[in-house]
């Protein structure tokens, strides 16, 4: 088993650059881990990842490589009325640290590449980004034009009212 | 809808997105506005130029661009040259595509799952921010599932069942109908809000049932103003019903207006009409839904309604009802009523009759004729309405047990020695019944007939109540309603008890709480806080929840024991309690433990600190009320942080023989502090009920022939009753605040009269727990003293008789009755004293709020009361039974209300 998890795996990105990397962090991605057992000769055959570029499939393995220790991820409740939290670990909020190209891409690679814990962190930065914000601040935050008129921004902002802490 | 919405430009060219040069290629709308600007680029590059290089002057964008510039290798410097040499508005243009560069939507980039995986972390409020931003983020924030999870978050539950009922009901109706049963206009997405003052809800709701036919009648035949079902059926008349939510316009509410209880008309039922293409407010329906002939009921407007409702319970916008409705009160109970339940649909009451009743509560109305067969006062019951069960079961002061058909109202079973005392209550649940008494035992009765072998069965106990002496090994099969079990360990009544999964929870006069192992028939635990009798119990997996003689109401950690809240405020022995943490199914156990141990370290952290930990005495007066400052707990290493933690809605309801009922909300703390104070003579007094101020009759409530005279009068005398409610109403939270301080500081003397008069109460009290009720009653003897002549008093040799409680019993214990008080100096007598003081605060209130020599009547001691998402009913010393409806009227707030399953 260790042997296995030690072995390498070739990848290829979209730019058709060949990656070399454990074959333990590649399969953080359960995309490439079941490509690997129907591909039965690990190794040999490089693994194409069509959808993404070299500088994302990088920053991916990156963070792979960080949590190639990680338990495996627990089939775990998503039930509607489990608390959700944005909590993020240090780690991968420096590792999210980048610009949004970059932050919406890894987002988009690691839900291709189905590693869902990442897509998570991805995806708690993007709400972290929106959580508290004013309508104009979060236009400004991802450059969205306004296409409301201020009257119906306005009757909008009012209905929205029953929300608000007494 | 949403493919018209999502004018979403196209994805960016990939190229575009992609360009990592130092000099981007020129996107079209550079070009466009280069050469727009051609003709002045000479002209102003020069002084402005200087003027805009102050860093300070800089906007974001501007430094950014700046910084990337400055940030190049050397050799690629020439950027910034060129950068530098551009004209003031290409530089914007060059801004603004860094920008397009830099800073991406999220609901253009990510793929519609994506984007609802951000979405899904955000918070309503949040939600609600998003759908204002853009038309896209708009259609994406308003994501049916999204909501769903909201709702589910706040801990809150609808009957999938009922909903499904309902949305079956529209589809049969067809498209039109269920538009109209939303308000919705039809087959439009242009959608004016005058529009949508719709004609709508009463043609559905005539059609719905016989029942809401009826309803109307009695609308139409003048109903009591008291209660806002009455507003509904005028609201439909005029067309004005509304399915937004929005609170109702009518002319009632602007003639209450003034009375500053009516919330404001919603904001949005003012605006003008909406000429764009958006919805402004969540609609009933799911967009589209309508166009498939599916109408399927839309979470953003659930969530609406049920946030709706809350708020509700919280600014105290409610509605009174009462039982009999005011036009029927020969439906009534002829004497007080002791213990009622109910469900959205329907109560069933038990009095001191002997009789127990159903009803209706969309109608107000009596069902069938009353239930017979106790032979003295029915102290508890308890229904399951759901078909597959159809029952009902009820103890008395009897010492029967009786298994009812809840339909037909015909007996299945009846125990005549189910105790050798008063069964004082009873719970059941699928598997067993569970009933306790004034003679200290708990028995557990089957529910089903089972086999012997059958684990159901305890594994301790099996006697065989039809046979005695034989135990129920002997026999094939344990028929159904069989004594399964005894359990013995109270020194004195138990009042209440609980069942939960395989434990019981016990209150009794004995002052402790305990739990029992169904199984093993095996006390598991004794809660110990309480300084007198406890009168009430509420286990929910995780906290007991109890009331009690000593006036306060405590939470316990069930697991570890530890009392975690003390809430004071009631100035009489707590009689009923009711909570509802609402965090079962979005906290797990483990959660909740940590939110404890977080206390437990600022506790330490503060110890450390110098901090001196609350002192006995301390703790003796004021209790925590659930607060989790260091200074104030009161327990460590508990499962369950300082006031039993809870969902933002969390509730506790309790009603006490200060003739009170009390909402209490947490504070911004976490302490439990009182939210509403609220009292059924808010209702009863008013004229239509024979009690306003100046008309004061000497009995208590009249008889119906009287009603009938008063019945005539125009809704608008029913009003003055209601304007008169919110005042006294006022006033006595007032009051009651200052009691609740009295209790506390026990302080200055009180009128003396008004004192002897509480102390008496309390006398009589602790005498109950012997004779229920057959004492002569001192207190009932001081209050006719106390009155004008009162005709509803029962003669001395009857007095016995008078409506005084008949459980729960033994609540003051021994020590507390007058021939002991110089046992007990200091806690008893102490006690006593803030009991009086708080006694006669409340008579002093309660008639400065009604008339000043009014005469005496009924008192309103709570016995019972329960509460769900929409209600609280209450049954008292008082033959009526009164209750409180927070959708006041508003169509969906009701629906939702009706649709929620909450009840502990």
């Amino acid at each position: 088993m260790s042997a296995e998890a030690e072995q390498q795996v070739k990848l290829v990105s979209s730019d058709n650059v060949e990656i070399v990397t454990e074959r333990k962090i590649a399969e953080r991605s359960m995309l490439i881990k079941n490509m690997i057992e129907d591909l039965g000769s690990p190794g040999e055959e490089p693994i194409p990842i069509m959808n993404v570029s070299e500088a994302v499939l990088r920053k991916v393995l990156e963070w792979c490589t960080h949590h190639k220790n990680d338990p495996a991820p627990t089939q775990d409740d998503d039930a509607d009325s489990r608390k959700k939290t944005t909590d993020i670990e240090d780690w991968d909020q420096k590792f999210m640290q980048v610009d949004q190209e970059m932050l919406f891409e890894i987002i988009l690679a690691a839900n291709y590449m189905d590693i869902k814990a990442l897509l998570d962190v991805g995806c708690k930065t993007v709400a972290n980004m929106i959580k508290g914000k004013s309508p104009e601040e979060i236009r400004k935050t991802f450059n969205i034009q306004n296409d409301f008129t201020p009257e119906e921004e306005d009757q909008i902002r009012r209905e929205n009212e029953w929300a608000e802490d007494r | 809808m949403a493919s018209r919405i999502q004018q979403s430009a196209p994805p960016q060219p990939l190229s575009f997105r992609r360009s990592k040069g130092p000099t981007p290629s020129p996107s079209p709308m550079l070009r466009g506005h280069s050469q727009l600007d051609e003709g002045f680029s000479e002209e102003t590059r020069s002084l402005a130029d200087s003027d805009m290089m102050y860093p300070g002057e800089l906007d974001a964008n501007a430094q950014q661009v700046l910084d990337m510039v400055l940030n190049l290798p050397p050799e690629q410097h020439v950027v910034d040259a060129l950068v530098r040499s551009l004209p003031n508005r290409d530089k914007e243009v060059i801004g603004s595509l860094c920008e397009t560069l830099t800073h991406f939507d999220p609901a253009h980039y990510l793929p519609n799952e994506l984007m609802f995986s951000v979405l899904s972390y955000l918070s309503p409020k949040d939600l609600l921010t998003a759908s204002v931003v853009s038309r896209p983020w708009r259609d994406r924030a308003r994501d049916e599932k999204l909501w769903r999870g909201c709702f589910a978050r706040e801990g809150w539950i609808l009957d999938p069942a009922k909903m499904k009922e309902y949305e079956e009901l529209a589809k049969r109706k067809g498209m039109k109908a269920a538009q109209a049963m939303a308000g919705q206009p039809v087959g439009s997405d242009l959608d004016r809000r005058g529009s949508r003052k719709r004609k709508t809800e009463e043609a559905f709701s005539e059609g719905e049932t016989a029942l809401a036919g009826s309803s109307a009648s009695a609308s139409s035949a003048g109903r009591s103003a008291v209660t806002d079902t009455s507003m509904n059926a005028n609201a439909s008349d005029d067309g004005s019903d509304d399915m937004e939510g929005v609170e109702l316009s009518t002319d009632l509410d602007s003639r209450r207006a003034s009375t500053g209880s009516v919330t404001s008309a919603h904001p949005s039922d003012i605006l003008p009409p909406n000429p764009s293409d958006i919805k402004i407010a969540p609609t009933m329906w799911r967009p589209g839904s309508l166009d498939a002939v599916e109408p399927r009921l839309s979470w953003p407007w659930l969530y609406k309604q049920r946030c709706r409702l809350e708020k509700n319970w919280e600014n105290a916008e409610y509605a009174m009802f009462s039982l009999p409705h005011i036009r029927h009160q020969g439906e009534g109970h002829t004497e007080c009523v002791y213990t009622i339940q109910h469900t959205s649909k329907h109560m069933v009451s038990g009095s001191r009759d002997k009789t127990i009743r159903k009803w209706d509560l969309e109608t107000y109305r009596l069902i069938g004729a009353p239930l017979k067969g106790h032979d003295a006062s029915v102290l508890c019951l308890q229904f399951d309405e759901r078909p597959e069960h159809d029952i009902i079961v009820s103890g008395g002061s009897d010492n029967y047990l009786i298994i009812w058909r809840f339909s037909t109202g015909q007996i299945i079973k009846k125990h005549t020695h189910a105790h050798s005392e008063s069964v004082l209550n009873l719970r059941f649940d699928d598997r067993y019944i569970v009933t306790c008494s004034k003679d200290k035992t708990i028995k557990i009765w089957n529910r089903r007939a089972l086999a012997t072998d059958d684990p159901l069965i305890p594994s301790h106990q099996l006697l065989n109540i039809d046979n005695p002496g034989h135990y129920l090994r002997d026999v094939d099969l344990v028929k159904e309603y069989t004594l399964l079990a005894i359990l013995t360990g109270h020194q004195a009544a138990v009042n209440a008890v609980m069942i939960h999964d395989n434990t019981i929870i016990s209150a009794s006069g004995d002052r402790t709480i305990k739990s029992w192992n169904i199984d093993l028939g095996r006390l598991e635990k004794t809660y110990l806080g309480h300084t007198k009798g406890i009168a009430c119990v509420q286990f929910d997996g995780r906290r007991i929840v109890s009331g009690s003689s000593d006036n306060t109401v405590r939470i316990f950690d069930a697991e570890q024991q530890a009392e975690i809240a003390c809430l004071t405020g009631h100035g009489n022995l707590v009689r009923t309690v009711q909570a509802r943490f609402g965090d079962l199914d979005t906290v797990t156990a483990a959660e909740l433990e940590d939110e404890a141990r977080k206390a437990d370290r600022n506790f330490y952290k503060a110890l450390e600190a110098g901090m001196q930990p609350a002192s006995a005495a301390r703790r003796g007066n004021v209790r925590n009320a659930g607060s989790s400052r260091p200074e104030d707990m009161l327990s460590l290493g508990t499962k369950v942080p300082p006031g039993g933690g809870g969902s933002r809605w969390a509730k506790i309801v309790s009603g006490s023989y200060d003739e009170t009922v009390i909402l209490w909300k947490r504070d911004r703390e976490g302490r439990w502090a009182v939210r509403q104070t609220m009292h059924q003579d808010m209702l009863l007094k008013s004229s239509e009920w024979g009690g306003s101020a100046r008309r004061t009759p000497a009995t208590a409530l009249p008889q119906p022939a009287n009603v009938h005279q008063n019945a005539v009068q125009p809704q608008q005398i029913g009003l003055g009753g209601l304007q008169g409610m919110n005042a006294t109403q006022q006033a006595q939270h007032a009051a009651q605040q200052a009691h609740a301080n009295a209790v506390l500081a026990a302080s200055a003397a009180q009128p003396t009269m008004l004192m002897a008069g509480g102390a008496l109460q309390l006398q009589q009290t602790a005498g109950m727990g012997n004779a229920q009720g057959l004492l002569p009653s001192a207190a009932a003897a001081a209050a006719a003293g106390n009155a004008a002549p009162a005709n509803h008093l029962a003669p001395p040799h009857t007095a016995g008789h008078a409506p005084l409680p008949a459980g729960p019993a033994g609540l003051a214990p021994p020590a507390a009755a007058p021939t002991h008080h110089h046992h007990h100096h200091h806690p008893a007598h102490a006690h006593a004293h803030a009991h009086a003081q708080a006694q006669a605060h409340a008579h002093a209130h309660a008639a400065a709020a009604a008339a000043q020599q009014q005469a005496h009547r009924d008192s309103n001691r709570v016995f019972k009361l329960q509460f769900d998402a929409r209600r609280i009913v209450c049954c008292s010393q008082n033959k009526v039974i009164v209750g409180w409806d927070f959708a006041k009227g508003d169509k969906g707030l009701e629906r939702v209300g009706s649709w929620s399953v909450e009840t502990a």
